[in-house]
Formats: C-alpha cells, structure tokens, sequence
C-alpha cells in the first residue's frame, strides 16, 4: 500500500474493499507472469464479491502458467473523488497495480443498470472510452455475461464480447492474447481477428449494422471473416467442469457472504418473460454426488457458516432429496446452515425446507408473477393457485409469520381485471394465513410488484413495455384495491424503463450512454445515484427518442439489433411461445415434452437435454 | 472444554478491518484451521469468541487478544495450523490458556506517527504537556468537549525524521478508552495539524505497568 492510498483510504467509507489482502487472494511473482488480466465487476465489492461467476473465472484464469488474474470493482463515488483528486488510477485489488498497464480487461454485465459503471470505469483506469479510440493492442476491453447477449448498446465501448459460459472460453481466450503477447503483435485488428475464430467470441466491430429509414436495423453483415452468427458456448458435462472450492473468502461483510453451490444451469420451464430461462439452456444437471463432495471442501476451506444452492428452480432439480441428505449430514453437527431459495410453491419443496431450515422461520417468499389464472397461463408461469394456497396453509401452520409474493404488472395481454386479481389473490393469502398461524406473532403478507421489461430472446422481445404513465396507472389502481392489511412495494416504473431500452437497445445509444455518463450518470442501479432526469436529458442532448426502443412493439419481421446472435433457442420457437401467451395456452415444461426450442443443438451428438 | 487466548496482530491491510470484520475473519479461521469451537445453546447458536478492547478503524495492533472457548483438544501445531489460513495482513502470534482475565488490562501504549509534506513543526510534544487540551469528542450522544489529558498517563517522543514525528502514549484503557485520532485534533488545535497520521496499538498493560498477557 502505497501512502497515497493511505492517506485517502482514511478519509473514505468501508476502506477494507479497497484493500484486498483477504485469505485465498492469489498473489503472483511478477516475474512469472506475461498476462495481467483485470477482471472488473461494475459494482461494489460486497456486490461483486457476492458472484459465483467471478470465482470460477478468477480461478480458472489464475490456473493458467504465466497469468494473473486480479480483481477490480467500482469505487463508490467518495472513494472516486479521491482517487480522481490524487491522480491515482483504477487499480487491481492484488497487486495494486494500474490495470491500463495489463494485457485484459474483463468486465462481466450482469444488469443493464452497471453500463455507466462500466464507462466510468474505463475513464478511471484512464483508457480512452470507446474501442476505436484505443489504438494499442493492450489492454483489451471484453465483455461477458448475461448483458452481453444483447450487448450491443455498448458494442462501441468493447473490443470483444464473450457469450455463454465462459469456463472454456476464457483459456482459449487468455492463451490467444497471451501468445499475441509472446510474438509481440501490435496490430490490434489481428488480435481481435485470431480471437474472432474462437466459438463464442463476437467481435462487434467486424460487423456492419445498417438502418431503416423508420430507425429499425436493415442488415447486419459480419466482415473480416468473423462468424454470421456468433454462437454462445457452454459447458456440455458440469460435473467435470471446474468449481471454486478454494477461493477468496472476504474478511468485510459482502451481500452474499456463504458458499454457492451451483446445482444445474438452464430451466426446464419456459416461463415467456423470463431471459435467464432461455439464454441458459439446454438444462444440464450436475450430480448430488459431485455437488456434496465439492460443497465440502468449500466448506473446509472457507470455514463458512451457511451454504446456498443455486439454480433458477431448485425444487426441479433431480436428486434434490439425496443431495440435501447428503449435505445435512456434513452441516448439522458442524452448525452450518443450508439455504434453499428459488424453491417452487409445492409440497415436497416446503417439506424439505421444514427439515433444512430449522432455526429461522420468517421469511418465505413466492413468485406467482401474475394475480389472474388467465394470465399466469399466458406467460406460462406454471403455478395455480391451490398450489400457492395449499404451501401457504402448511408453512403458516408450521409456524412462519411472514410471506411475501412477487408479482408482475405491464405483462403482454394484461388486462384490468388480471391487475385488480393481484389484490384478490394476496387478500385470499393473507385470510388464509391469518386463519392458520401457529406463530402467534400475526402474519404479514407483502405483495411485491415489478414493472415488466421485454428482454431479448424471450417470447415477449418482440412486445411493447407499458409507457410509464400506465404503469403508474396500474400502481393506482391496485392501492385502491389492495386491502390495507396487505403490505404493497412496487418498483419505480422509470428504473424499469431504462432497463428496457438497454435490454433491447442498438449501437446508437452508445452516444446516450457516453452522454448520460458526462452528466455524472454512474451506480444506476442504486437509488441514491440513480437520477432518471438526467438519462432524459442524455436521451434529448444527442436525439434518441427512448421510447422507439421501450415502449415501440417490435415487428415480428424485423431484423433485431440482437437477430444475427445464436444462443441455441430459435426465434421461430420464441415466436411460437409468444402466439400461445396471446390465446393464454400453456407449454409443457422440458420434462412433460421437449418443446423444440433449439437449444439441444448445442450439445454433443446424442446427449439429451436435463440427463 | 477449555477457554484460550491468541495474540495476534492486525497490520497493513488488516487496520481497515472493523470489529465485527475481525470477529467474523477469526470465526472462519478457526473454522478452517479445525479448532473445534464451543458454539452457544439456543435458536441461533454462534462461537464464543471474544476480542478484546476494539480496535478504530485504521489503527495497528501488534497485540491484539481473542479469548475463545473449544470443546476439545486442540490438536498439535494448532498456531501453525491457524497461521497458514489467516488473511495476509493478520498474524497469529501466540496461543495459550489464559490465566488473567483481560478486565486487568489496564493501559495500552501506542504509537502515533504524525507526518508533515513541509517538515515537522517545533512543539509537538509540548501540546501534550498542557493541563488541559480540550477535544470535541464525538459520541453517540453527540459532540461535547472533553480533556485529552486525563486520556493517557504518559507520553514522549520516540523517534523523526525530516518529515514525521513519533510518540509513544499510555493511554488509559479502562473506560471509554479514546480514540488515537484525536491526538491529531489537538495538535490541529494548536495549529499543527498533521497532513497524514498513522496510529498502532503497541502492548496492553496491567495497572502495575507490567505486560498483559
Ligand atoms: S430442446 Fe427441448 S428439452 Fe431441450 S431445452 Fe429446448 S425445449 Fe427443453
């Protein structure tokens, strides 16, 4: 640590996530080294720390000969103002060294809200913002993530996205400007070109996007020889596939503070608003024997209290039973807790929670996503309500006093009557559990209320989100209807919004992003620095109406700013879910019948989907 | 079962670490090293670890003490075992059964180093020597003045430089024990604000002045 840093770190918040030096960070002898990656998360360290994706990746890259992987996240603005004060660059948490002085720069995009972060970030390390303008083959920007499906409004900002899972991909890309490093190449063009080569990476400037005159995308043509259709990559076996179980184990508190074990990826239903459920798939499964053995040695080298099973459904993982068998036996007499979210409103799922959890019983939470029937069968939120009903009476009797529900408004074919079915349902609820509970503490029931955004490669991409104002009307409506006994939280409709034009945005909102950030745009995602005036502003200084992308339905026939993207799903299968949401019709999830989606042509000759 | 006390030291990186960080950082080291901690009866069952006399955020301790309580034997190498799954910044010292209660610590000593970019001023050590050198403390019941003085027993320059002084303070550490920053309002009081200061807690003391362990 040098003393300048010392000397600002006494005068800014939380100093301790600035400092690195926790137990399981990697430190390399320079000498070693010829590959400096910075692997920059565009959040806070408790946010950042939190992710199970920037374990697995530090770790993998850190097992490579001659790398060293760092971590970055973002300052909070007091730490940024004086660093900017003292002239002191964004640096890596290791080593404390500039990362515009390293071979990679790495950024993961987990929400579209961190896009200001991201630029904010480049200005700090002090590289030019966009791609163009960074005319040394070092450091190179890549992207991955969730974002980087669609990651085109900042495709002017990256040299390169990475799609899909990045546990293969990222050696191959490491090793690819680690032997450009070795030949000492300078041309940049001929880096991203050899990179282009590797399934998964897209080169966004190797493609030429023309427009309509209406503003829609004409064409977009690959050059330089790069893929028509860059396709995402995954990891076909997970057992085999590499998993963190020694890694850094932060000494100051971060959100998640526990072992994730990650039991699956992809989801067998099909929920139509839902992003994550498609551009995961296939459904592939890691076995409960693996799953314990790995949850183990975590255990042991992080000496954690509590470990939490991942996936986007875990009451549809096989084997659920045996594998919380078998970590019970390793963390009861060790007094470690095992957390269950993502659990579906069924018997077997509360049964085994009653048996996992057995100290706190508060908080049980429920996505029913819509109020109607109807509508939940239009979005193929594969829950009815005596399901909800049947959960909530076992779980109240059992003793829980709290039960908060997730809900949706703004969804495609939403009526009034499927609004006001928010209140009927959540009054139903709470009858119910006043009725049954054990806990003599009185119940609280919480509806908690989204605003809904299209998402690139779902059913509903092609849909037009709610214009704010009806949103608001919507929120309106249902505090009328919303008995008072029954807690109501909605979302701010303009968060939402923004949310929806980055989510299916184009390369011309580069301009926005850069402008918004000039204002002072950064930490987007937290209320206290989230200022929806100034992105309008941004939106007017350089001419782009947000509305064209939020609140416009898309043409079925048009090119997307994301159609030459593959991620295995088809759009004529998305397009096919959308069509049954409008005649409210259900599809079977994965399980019941294989639904055609696609994305089984991405495994291995002959490997069927969830083995 | 048998209750132990580890000395330790909580440097560099480590100063930045809270109170609650320390605690939750030794509750996994132990965990990881395989002591075999006693856990509390009850709904939420935790340790029992102990550290004694928090340290401010950003200051030094090159003697800090944890008491904890185990339900069996150690097993061999047990500070070994603990030092190698330590943050880098925090070193295990010395383990052992206790046999003074931390209530007897009585004084902490610590180092103040206070650093000037244009050179030291004259008369650093004596704004200490007033009878009264009134602070604005801060406390949860707000700001009130409060005299330095009665803060500590002794104090005296222990080296400098060009650039910075060292002194060493034996600060009273049974009551309300003072944080080391406001050595550095006093002197901005007078008129010599340090431009960086840098504070370490050096030893506890017992109330004959002899070492605590
Ligand atoms: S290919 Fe069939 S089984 Fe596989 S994810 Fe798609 S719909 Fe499900």
């Amino acid at each position: 640590m040098t003393e300048t840093l010392e000397r600002i770190l006494s005068r800014v918040e939380k100093p301790a996530r600035y400092v690195g030096g926790e137990y399981g960070a990697i430190i390399k002898d320079k000498s070693t080294v010829d590959t400096r990656v910075a692997f920059c998360f565009p959040d806070t360290y408790e946010v950042g720390m939190s992710n199970l994706g920037l374990r697995i990746l530090y770790g993998i890259k850190n097992n490579m000969e001659g790398v060293w992987c760092e971590r970055v996240f973002a300052p909070w603005p007091d730490m940024e103002g004086e660093m900017r004060a003292a002239g002191l660059p964004l640096y890596a948490l290791e080593s404390g060294d500039p990362i515009k002085d390293f071979e990679l720069i790495c950024f993961t995009l987990q929400y579209e809200m961190c896009y200001s972060n991201v630029l904010n970030m480049l200005d700090l390390a002090g590289l030019p913002l966009r791609a163009a303008e960074r005319k040394d083959i070092f450091p190179l920007v890549i992207a991955g993530g969730s974002c980087a499906y669609n990651g085109e409004p900042l495709a002017a900002f990256v040299d390169a996205f990475v799609l899909g899972e990045g546990e293969d991909m990222n050696v191959e890309v490491v090793r690819c400007i680690q032997q450009a490093k070795r030949e000492g190449l300078t041309d940049k063009t001929e880096l991203l070109m050899r990179l282009s080569k590797i399934p998964g990476v897209y080169v966004p400037s190797f493609y030429d996007v023309l427009y309509n005159e209406d503003g829609t995308v004409k064409s977009i043509t690959a050059t330089h020889g790069a893929p028509e259709h860059p396709r995402k990559r995954i990891v076909t076996d997970l057992d085999s596939m590499y998993f963190p179980c020694e890694t850094v184990i932060p000494s100051t508190e971060v959100v998640f503070d526990r072992v994730t074990l990650e039991l699956m990826r992809g989801c067998i239903r099909g929920c139509r608003f839902c992003q994550a459920g498609q551009i995961y798939r296939p459904v592939r499964r890691k076995s409960p024997q693996v799953l314990v053995e790995q949850a183990r040695r975590a255990l042991e080298h992080s000496g954690y209290e509590e470990i939490s099973l991942s996936s986007l459904s875990t009451s549809d993982y096989k084997g659920l039973g045996e594998l919380c068998d078998g970590l019970l036996e390793y963390c009861e007499p060790r007094m470690i807790n095992l957390s269950l979210p993502s659990l579906r409103a069924d018997n077997f799922s509360y049964e085994l929670m009653e048996r996992v959890q057995k100290v706190r019983k508060s908080g049980l939470t429920f996505a029913a996503e819509a109020g109607s029937q109807r509508l939940r069968d239009a979005i193929n939120k594969n829950v009815r309500e005596e399901e909800l009903a049947n959960t909530c009476r076992i779980a109240f009797e059992g003793g829980y006093s709290t039960l908060k529900i997730y809900f949706m408004i703004g969804l495609p074919t939403e009526t009034d009557e499927d609004v006001e079915a928010i209140a009927g349902l959540s009054y139903r609820m709470w009858q119910l559990a006043k009725k049954r509970s054990t806990s003599g503490r009185g119940v609280k029931i919480t509806a908690s209320v989204a605003c809904f955004v299209p998402k690139a490669f779902t059913a509903f991409q092609w849909e037009a989100q709610n214009t704010r104002d009806e949103f608001l009307r919507k929120i309106e409506l249902l505090r009328a209807k919303m008995p008072r006994a029954i807690n109501l939280d909605w979302h701010e409709p303009s968060t939402s919004f923004l949310e929806a034009v980055f989510a299916r945005g184009d390369r011309r909102l580069a301009d926005v992003l850069e402008q918004a950030w000039r204002d002072g745009a950064k930490f987007d995602g937290w209320n206290e620095y989230y200022d929806f005036d100034r992105w309008m502003e941004a939106f007017r200084k350089v001419g782009i109406d947000p509305d064209f992308y939020a609140t416009r339905e898309h043409g079925e026939d048009e090119v997307l700013p994301w159609s030459h993207i593959d991620v295995g799903v088809k759009f004529s299968h998305m397009l096919r879910e959308r069509h049954a949401a409008y005649r409210s019709e259900i599809s079977p999830d994965c399980r019941v019948q294989c639904t055609g989606c696609g994305a089984n042509c991405l495994l291995e000759n002959g490997v069927k989907c969830d083995e | 079962m048998s209750e132990l006390r580890l000395i330790f030291q909580k440097v560099g990186t480590a100063k930045y670490l809270s109170q609650l960080d320390v605690m939750r950082t030794f509750t996994r080291a132990f965990m990881r090293a395989g002591f075999p901690l006693k856990f509390s009866q009850g709904f939420n069952p935790h340790p029992r670890i102990s550290v004694a006399h928090p340290l401010p955020v950003g200051v030094e301790g090159y003697a800090e003490l944890v008491d904890f309580d185990t339900k069996d034997d150690m097993g061999p190498d047990a500070l070994e075992r603990l030092a190698s799954v330590l943050p880098q910044d925090i070193k295990a010292v010395k383990l052992y059964t206790p046999q003074s209660s931390v209530k007897e610590i009585t004084f902490a000593d610590y180092t103040l180093e206070f650093i000037y970019d244009s050179g030291v001023p004259d008369g650093i050590l004596e704004t200490f020597s007033a009878q009264n050198i009134p602070v604005m403390k801060k406390s949860k019941g707000g700001v009130k003045e409060s005299n330095l003085r009665d803060a500590f027993t002794e104090i005296r320059e222990e080296s400098r430089d060009g650039r910075s002084v060292v002194l060493l303070a034996r600060l009273d550490a049974r009551n309300a024990p003072i944080n080391p920053r406001y050595f550095a309002d006093a002197l901005a009081s007078a008129g010599k604000a340090p431009d960086f200061a840098r504070y370490a807690r050096r030893r506890f003391l017992r109330a004959d002045g002899e070492a605590f362990e």
